[in-house]
């Protein structure tokens, strides 16, 4: 009976949205440290923090305060939901149990609900017992009164800073990944404090010196002086002593010496991983923005182009000076391997990237590009550059949707320039977007009034524009020059003009209005 | 005669797409080449090839940078300085010839046309634009090569207008009625207001005189057609 109601209560929550909703929001907040949510929740928790601690050290030396204590009583309800609903997060308690159930079901098997609960329990306690836990529940346990003699353990709240802190975190995490060469080092200190300690109580423990009275005292000295603090509280007597102190002095230099070298290398290897994590953390912040793997020459003309329009794009270069070089331009760019699919899932192809431009001068290394994207996501825009003509085809069988070929367009730009440098340039310009005139796509939307009329009645000259063509909306084909007289506007073609950009904002906004400004005044004259 | 003939130094990958493109528009083309293998590889693809330092004024003599018949002189080396060097050489043997540089940054681009060069092209800046353009005006890009790069019938064309032209002394406004069934007219290049070039989407009314050249867009015929027009004398 009970197990068929936690049953059905686990098939109800997985199909519902709502419950879902809720758990991910709640998710966002605490867990998702790329959500914006996320950050304003740990400010809250970090001031929470250091002024319940900043009270603590208040009341020392003053009466405490009624409303102080109501501020206490509100911070621990928040720390005691929060980690409640950590808890609650942890994992999906609900699917372990459908799982079971299903698996029960296709072996045929009587479905054992304590096992799944157990599983769930397991899943539970290994949450309750991890550190981060531990120090949240003791940072809630002074609270309780009878544990009042345990106020000190309030300082641990100092400790939970570490989880909303990031950075902190990444910078506790060195000593983890540096275990080995910390243990070299605690073993290397642990034997010396021992070899001090020793000689230092052997020879001085025994009256001869009276600062010197038990072991703790001969351990005192020697990590005071081994770690070249020295406060002169106990000094050797003896010649013994002395010559102790002389080793331990040496090897405290080294000890510190090694230590300072571990910390700071495993500081700046893990200051650049910090960096691009925040590069990361921002591209998947981003919409619609473009790739760029490889900042060469090439990629510098782009980013120029794509700093005018305010294109949002983050570049990807292997080499340490372009990536370097792309620092000094203030440029949103990672070090990596842009071949690599790992690597290019975790910058967010299938988030916020709308094309990926594949710009390296090794036609093997974007052939290798197109491909890791195309395989990440089938409909993402790839843009390949082929060094080589010949290489063209090949990336277009990787899945790029087009490929550029700097030589051969600029082949053909110099013939085009040698045939006819005049109208050469006039297009030049028009292309370069110059501040002259330019090409306009005009299209034509539904409410338009120039809908099912013919182009004879928009009036190019009146906006000093030259109209070149019409692209199809059905066709999508190029119409050079059409007859004004005959061809009948459709909705969604669009119109290919020269102009400045000036007319052709205007016209785009006649274009586009319902009731054109031109024929108003035409009807008025009327 | 018509001027035919273009000489190309080195013998890079690009010079060899420019070589190929401009030998398939029926232009006689010469290549430098100090390079053995690169001067044999030009020699293969039928280029007549000279395989000599450009370095001396003598040798620019040599393969003829005073021919009349020269379209163009391309410089195409691979380093920077080299091509300068050249560029000046030739441009101080010869005032007249058109040069075109390849240059890798605008900064070169300067220095470039410093040195004498009419045009410099820039691949990684063109190939640049291009993608740029890919990503950002897809349309007008499928249109423009289709015009430029003849994969219609639709070409650009230069018409100079001569003495005694029905459109020499006319306004360039009233061109407006002309023909506009069948050909655009981009606009006009003055003899004596030099190297601008002047839209006849600007509004600008110009007085329209002999040597100025009208730049038109059209299908091949039609251009054809108009030309006949415009040099047919009253």
């Amino acid at each position: 009976m009970i197990k068929e109601l936690i049953l059905r209560f686990a098939y109800f929550l997985e199909g519902s949205d709502l419950y879902y909703n809720i758990k991910h929001f709640f998710y966002l907040f605490l867990e998702d440290t790329r959500s914006v949510r996320k950050k304003y929740f740990d400010f809250m928790m970090i001031f929470l923090v250091l002024s319940t601690v900043g009270i603590l050290i208040y009341e020392v030396n003053h009466k405490p305060e009624s409303w102080l204590d109501q501020y206490e009583t509100f911070a621990i309800i928040v720390f005691i939901l929060e980690w409640l609903a950590r808890l609650w997060v942890v994992n999906h308690s609900h699917k372990i149990i459908i799982k079971d159930f299903e698996k029960a079901q296709l072996i045929n098997q009587p479905y054992d609900i304590k096992q799944s609960l157990k599983t769930i329990l397991k899943e539970k306690l290994a949450f309750i017992f991890s550190p981060m836990s531990i120090i949240d529940l003791l940072a809630i346990l002074p609270y309780y009164r009878p544990l009042r003699i345990l106020r000190i353990l309030m300082l641990f709240r100092l400790f939970k800073l570490l989880r909303y802190a990031n950075s902190v975190k990444q910078f506790s995490d060195v000593f983890v990944e540096k275990r080995f060469e910390f243990f070299t080092l605690t073993i290397m200190f642990l034997m010396s404090i021992t070899f001090g300690s020793a000689i230092i109580f052997i020879y001085e423990g025994a009256g001869s010196n009276p600062n010197i009275t038990n072991f703790f005292d001969a351990i005192y000295w020697s990590i005071i002086t081994i770690s070249t603090v020295g406060f002169g509280d106990i000094t050797p007597v003896t010649i013994e002593g002395r010559v102790a102190t002389i080793f331990l002095v040496i090897t405290g230099l080294s000890v510190i010496a090694f230590f300072t070298s571990i910390v700071t290398t495993a500081l700046g290897e893990k200051l650049i991983a910090l960096k691009e994590e925040k590069v990361i953390g921002e591209a998947n912040a981003l919409k619609d923005f473009v790739l760029i793997c490889g900042y060469g020459r090439m990629g510098e003309v782009l980013a120029k182009e794509f700093k005018k329009i305010k294109q949002k794009f983050i570049v990807i270069d292997l080499d340490e000076d372009q990536f370097l070089h792309t620092n000094s331009q203030n440029i949103l760019s990672i070090k990596g391997d842009a071949s690599d699919s790992d690597f290019l899932a975790h910058i967010g192809i299938n988030k916020g990237a709308s094309s990926i431009i594949a710009l390296t001068d090794n036609d093997a290394v974007n052939l290798s590009i197109v491909l890791t994207a195309r395989s990440l996501n089938p409909n993402i825009n790839i843009i390949a550059r082929a060094n080589d003509k010949k290489i063209k085809k090949k990336l277009f069988l990787a899945g790029a949707n087009e490929v550029v070929a700097a030589n051969e367009i600029t082949g053909l730009v110099a013939a085009e320039y040698i045939g006819q440098p005049i109208a050469f340039n006039a297009i030049d310009d028009i292309l370069l977007d110059n501040e002259g005139a330019l090409l306009g796509e005009i299209e034509v939307f539904e409410n338009s009034f120039y809908k099912n009329h013919t182009l004879e009645h928009i009036e190019f000259e009146n906006f000093n524009l030259t109209l070149i063509g019409v692209i199809e909306a059905e066709t999508k084909k190029f119409i050079f020059n059409p007859n004004q007289e005959e061809y009948v506007l459709n909705e969604h073609d669009i119109l290919i003009v020269i102009g400045f950009e000036a007319a052709i904002k205007s016209f785009r906004i006649e274009i586009l209005s319902h009731r054109p400004k031109a024929l108003e005044d035409k009807s008025e004259e009327v | 005669m018509k001027k035919n003939k273009i000489i190309i130094y080195s013998f890079t990958s690009l010079a060899a797409q420019i070589a190929k493109i401009l030998h398939a528009k029926k232009y006689k083309i010469l290549i430098i080449e100090e390079n053995e293998e690169l001067a044999l590889k030009a020699k293969e693809l039928g280029y007549d090839v000279k395989q000599i330092s450009l370095m001396e004024d003598v040798n620019i003599i040599d393969i003829g940078i005073n021919d009349e018949n020269i379209k163009a002189f391309f410089c195409l080396g691979k380093d920077k300085n080299t091509n300068l060097f050249i560029t000046l050489s030739v441009r101080n043997i010869n005032k007249q010839i058109r040069i075109i540089s390849v240059s890798h940054s605008k900064q070169d681009n300067k220095t470039m046309l410093l040195a004498g060069a009419t045009k410099t092209i820039n691949p990684y800046e063109i190939g640049a634009l291009r993608i740029f353009r890919l990503l950002h005006k897809p349309t007008i890009l499928s249109v423009l090569d289709d015009i430029l790069f003849n994969q219609s019938d639709i070409e650009v064309a230069e018409i100079i207008i001569t003495k005694g032209s029905i459109f020499d002394g006319v306004y360039l406004d009233e061109l407006k009625s002309v023909d506009r069934q069948k050909v655009i007219i981009l606009g006009i290049q003055d003899k004596e207001i030099s190297d601008d070039f002047i839209f006849f989407s600007t509004g600008i009314n110009h007085k329209i005189d002999e040597g100025d050249t009208l730049v038109v867009l059209g299908h091949k015929n039609d251009l054809i057609e108009f030309k006949k027009t415009v040099d047919s004398i009253i």
